[in-house]
């Protein structure tokens, strides 16, 4: 990832196009990667991420430095794309996770989780078992390594409660696993 | 330490890598003698560490990032066509203002003749002047031209003097 420098943020703020294109290429990726796995369809990620980029065009002018552009950019997607995925009825967009084991092409587990591709569709299956505050907690820890006082920070809440939504959300997302390995045997 | 709080801990602060070293060799010691929670160990490092590690990183197409600086060049011509338009419509309304009020035009107008008719007249007048001064200061000249030969002061005691010398 790019590193943006404070003048560069001032430069956006002032109407600067290149340095906001700058500040888009350097987080363009984060921002799609966190859409995408909250929201779990490319179409829909690349409208969350459009917006995301266009709140961060109009509101970079009030960015005060008080958290690191990268954290405040991360609060923004999350805000965004669970707004997105709240208004598109929950877990609609997400596969069942019964269906990414099912649809595997034979073999064990391991075999198939070697596979990147399997492996993904496993993930958003069980990321679909998820609420969506646990969800982002997930994508924020185990898949964009935030620390816990990082994702305390993005999502406004204290080191405790992230804690807390974590171990909750890997309980559901191991007894799911479980249920689904018992039933395939 | 009991099977829950060993779970608990590998579920969070253990798997994440910011257990204390307390905890983290209390742990290791209730592992050595329970079964049930070194499997509980493996699964969970399997599934919520191996397999969100698998997970490859997507990019961002490039589209993305033109359509919303499309956007924003858009919205910024849009937003200068508008001030333009503002401005626009102010100076219609004041004209149509005017056009409401025929009588405030007339009495404009009416004023404007005013000026120049009396700039006009001030004009002549001074032209006037200048052609009478003209022809005042010519005939001075042209006096004084004849005068250069008989040299006359005008006065009767000049005449008297002059008589007495013999001159006249």
């Amino acid at each position: 990832m790019q590193d943006i420098k404070g003048d560069v943020v001032s430069r956006a703020g002032q109407g600067d196009l290149k340095a906001l294109e700058m500040i888009f290429k350097a987080y363009g990726d984060l921002v799609f990667n966190v859409s995408l796995r909250i929201v779990n369809n490319r179409e829909d990620a690349e409208e969350v991420s459009q917006d995301v980029l266009w709140i961060i065009a109009r509101k970079i002018r009030s960015f005060e430095g008080r958290s690191s552009l990268k954290t405040w950019i991360y609060r923004i997607t999350i805000n965004a794309a669970l707004r997105y995925a709240r208004r598109n009825t929950g877990k609609g967009r997400f596969v069942e996770y019964d269906d990414t084991i099912n649809g595997g092409s034979g073999g064990n587990d391991v075999e198939r989780a070697a596979d990147k591709e399997q492996a993904e569709a496993v993930v958003q299956g069980l990321l679909g078992e998820l609420s969506e505050e646990q969800r982002a907690c997930i994508v924020l820890r185990s898949m964009e390594g935030l620390s816990y006082e990082g994702i305390a920070d993005v999502l406004g809440i204290r080191v405790n409660a992230v804690r807390s939504r974590l171990k909750r959300a890997r309980e559901k997302l191991l007894s799911r696993r479980k249920e689904v390995m018992r039933d395939e045997m | 330490m009991r099977c829950e709080e060993a779970q608990d801990l590998i579920l969070t602060d253990h798997l994440d890598g910011r257990l204390s070293e307390g905890f983290e060799r209390e742990l290791r010691q209730h592992l050595a003698g329970c079964e049930r929670c070194r499997e509980f160990l493996a699964s969970a490092k399997e599934t919520l560490v191996g397999l969100f590690e698998k997970i490859p990183s997507e990019h961002l197409p490039p589209a993305v990032i033109e359509s919303v600086l499309d956007r924003i060049e858009e919205e910024r011509s849009a937003s200068l066509a508008g001030k333009l338009e503002e401005v626009g419509k102010g100076m219609l309304v004041w004209l149509g203002g005017f056009r409401l009020r025929p009588a405030l035009v007339f009495s404009c107008v009416l004023v404007c003749l005013l000026v120049i008719g009396i700039m006009s007249g001030v004009d002549r007048i001074q032209a006037a002047r200048n052609e009478t001064r003209g022809l005042y200061l010519a005939s001075i000249v042209e006096l004084s031209a004849n005068n250069e030969r008989t040299i006359d002061y005008g006065t009767a005691l000049e005449d008297y003097f002059l008589q007495e010398r013999g001159e006249s």
